[in-house]
């Protein structure tokens, strides 16, 4: 058994019922005619499809796979919280970026997401300095997006 | 009639040669540091586009990407780690060649025969065979735009790497993204759960940034390596035997050009896959098959030259059709549907200027590759001592910026980070992500056709496989999503005989 290949198989189905369920409420079109729920339907049938061959193939492979990696040696590469100290950057700058302005809150997720991933700190502020105000004055000056100011208001 | 001047003047514009030299540092740049593909990066380049012209936009993307693919093949010979996928088919060779002491005339070849020369013979595969073509597609109607289009898709599928079902799954996924909001015929919300936000739908460009940009940063700063530079060597005699090489290797250069030009049109297969297509076949043909993956001229020649000539082969069923022929190009066709054009036969005719100015970007780029290339080459130990956790985070940047600045919005943003974590997990279970972004690139083109034409026919089904032309393509189609059954179905039976 493929377990991954099994466990991506079952969370397809329920995604593509889900998509057949939502498309139910949809308005008809005129007879003869495909109304609004006609393409999304035939996607979810066709997810529905594939994904019980792709679950079926993952529990007939011959060689037991599960291939995970166990939790604690997830938690204990350095690798996990640079990924998760990413993740976290995109997130802090969603809620942060109205109430500090762009250069603060780029400011503050490169200078903390370099530190996690043990640049040094000398490096680390002339980088962080340069690559903020760099980026402000190419897409605040240069190409004049709107970019949020907060607290620089 | 084409004005030779009119298209000369469009492209000495101070803004497009600007455009070109900033998108040729910028590929070289990408394509020298390894994980970073070129299909990302034109992702990146994306919002720049968005505020320049048509024609200085497309030169940036022309000019990247040919300049990308090129400089991927230093770090593969330099360090064996492939700086575009584009690269991988010829990496073992490159390297091995490496350690022989000669980095320089592998670099040499990659340059002036896998780059240049290849580059300009697709170029002039594009120039001879697209307007013919567009000439001959201008008697389509909507039913054979929608056959095209399912046929796109369908070849998108077959030829993704690893399993097909997984390609067709991430296919299904991006057709259903694209769903998501206003249904074009109807004017009916789908998929919106009453946010105002997602009534325009899941943007373009924050999808392209997260599918292709978060999962290559999440991957490069899980590695171990994270915190070291990425190679320190020094390359000498690039340019001394490459003139004996390609005067031996001649026939291979051509075959294999011819290969990746024909790849690269087929909707769906890029330039990874040429490499890897004119690899094998240049390993089937040689008189020195033992050679091959121990140190290869032969095979560095075959593949490095596919993987270019490709790169203009995939802009034929972009400009005549509509349809991209790779990921790259799938992003192109969106940036011309951003700036209001419509690739298709009618821009032959209608913006014949522009069309002629983009196939003389394209000599334009690859004469830059030979000076840019050239240095990069000699600067590459510099530019390879960047460590990844200096390198990751600032591209982040980028990625958050590049999908805020179209609409102004953190919701784009956040759909950036929610597209590349489901990216990232489906590539770690070897999903491929390109069809997901065709999906999405198509599946408006696809709806659109299939309901004009339903609406023109009253409902009637025939006409789609009774026209002679929506009938071969029909056929296609079919036969596209029943031939990895069929070769599926056959490998099962040898392995029981």
């Amino acid at each position: 058994m493929n377990i991954r290949d099994v466990i991506f198989g079952i969370v397809f189905i329920v995604f593509g019922a889900c998509i057949y369920y939502d498309t139910l409420d949809y308005p008809k079109a005129g007879p003869g005619l495909p109304g609004p729920d006609f393409f999304p339907r035939i996607v979810s049938i066709l997810i529905i499809i594939f994904a019980l061959v792709l679950t079926i193939k993952g529990l007939l492979e011959k060689d037991f796979k599960i291939d995970f990696p166990s939790f604690s040696n997830i938690f204990r590469s350095s690798g996990f919280y640079n990924a998760i100290s990413i993740i976290l950057g995109v997130i802090a700058y969603i809620y942060l970026v109205n109430v500090l302005g762009y250069i603060l809150t780029i400011f503050l997720i490169l200078f903390v997401t370099m530190m996690l991933m043990k640049v040094p700190i000398y490096h680390n502020i002339i980088i962080t300095l340069s690559i903020t105000f760099g980026t402000y004055f190419l897409f605040g000056i240069v190409l004049k997006i709107n970019l949020p100011m907060g607290v620089f208001r | 009639m084409i004005d030779a001047f009119q298209i000369l003047s469009m492209i000495l514009n101070p803004e497009v040669v600007f455009a070109i030299v900033v998108a040729a540092l910028y590929g070289l740049f990408i394509g020298t540091i390894p994980g970073l593909t070129a299909t990302m990066a034109t992702a990146l380049l994306v919002p720049f586009t968005f505020w320049l012209p048509p024609l200085p936009g497309l030169a940036m993307i022309i000019t990247m990407s040919a300049l990308a693919i090129f400089a991927g093949d230093i770090p593969a010979t330099l360090i064996r780690i492939p700086g575009t996928p584009a690269s991988a088919a010829f990496t073992q060779d490159s390297y091995e060649l490496a350690k022989q002491g000669k980095a320089g005339l592998v670099l040499g070849i990659d340059l002036i025969i896998g780059g240049f020369l290849s580059g300009l013979f697709g170029v002039l595969m594009l120039i001879l065979f697209a307007p013919p073509l567009a000439e001959f597609a201008s008697s389509f109607t909507s039913i054979e735009y929608f056959w095209l289009c399912a046929f796109g898709l369908s070849t998108a599928v077959a030829v993704s790497t690893g399993s097909p079902i997984k390609g067709a799954l991430s296919l299904l996924l991006g057709l259903f993204l694209a769903s998501i909001g206003l249904d074009e015929t109807y004017g009916f919300a789908r998929f919106t759960f009453g946010n105002v936000e997602l009534l325009g739908g899941v943007s373009f460009i924050p999808a392209m940034i997260g599918i292709f940009g978060i999962p290559e940063i999440i991957r490069q700063v899980s590695s171990e390596k994270v915190y070291e530079s990425i190679a320190e060597t020094r390359v000498k005699y690039i340019l001394r035997d490459v003139l004996s090489v390609l005067r031996k290797y001649k026939i291979n250069f051509v075959r294999s050009s011819l290969i990746g030009t024909f790849i690269g049109a087929l909707p769906g297969a890029g330039a990874d896959i040429a490499a890897w297509v004119a690899y094998g076949v240049s390993k089937q043909f040689s008189r020195e098959k033992d050679k091959f993956g121990k140190g290869s001229i032969e095979a560095i020649v075959d593949a490095g030259s596919a993987n270019n000539s490709s790169l203009a082969g995939a802009w034929i069923p972009t400009l005549v059709f509509g349809i991209p022929g790779d990921s790259i190009t799938a992003i192109v066709l969106g940036v011309l549907m951003m700036k209001g054009l419509r690739p298709g036969p009618l821009i032959f005719q209608q913006q014949s200027d522009l069309v002629y100015a983009l196939f003389t970007i394209f000599i334009l780029a690859n004469i830059i590759m030979l000076p840019f290339g050239y240095l990069t080459i000699r600067l590459s130990s510099l530019l390879l001592k960047i460590p990844r956790n200096i390198l990751m985070p600032a591209i982040l940047v980028f990625c958050i910026i590049g999908s805020y600045a179209i609409n102004n919005s953190l919701f784009d943003v956040a759909l950036m980070l929610i597209l590349g974590i489901i990216a990232y997990f489906m590539e770690q279970n070897r999903f491929p992500t390109a069809p997901m972004v065709l999906g999405i690139v198509l599946q408006p083109i696809l709806e659109r056709q299939f309901m004009m034409s339903i609406i023109k026919t009253r409902g009637e089904v025939a006409p789609f496989f009774t026209r002679p032309i929506a009938a071969a393509l029909s056929i296609l189609t079919i036969l596209a999503w029943l031939l990895p059954l069929i070769s599926y179905v056959r490998e099962k039976l040898k392995n029981k005989t």
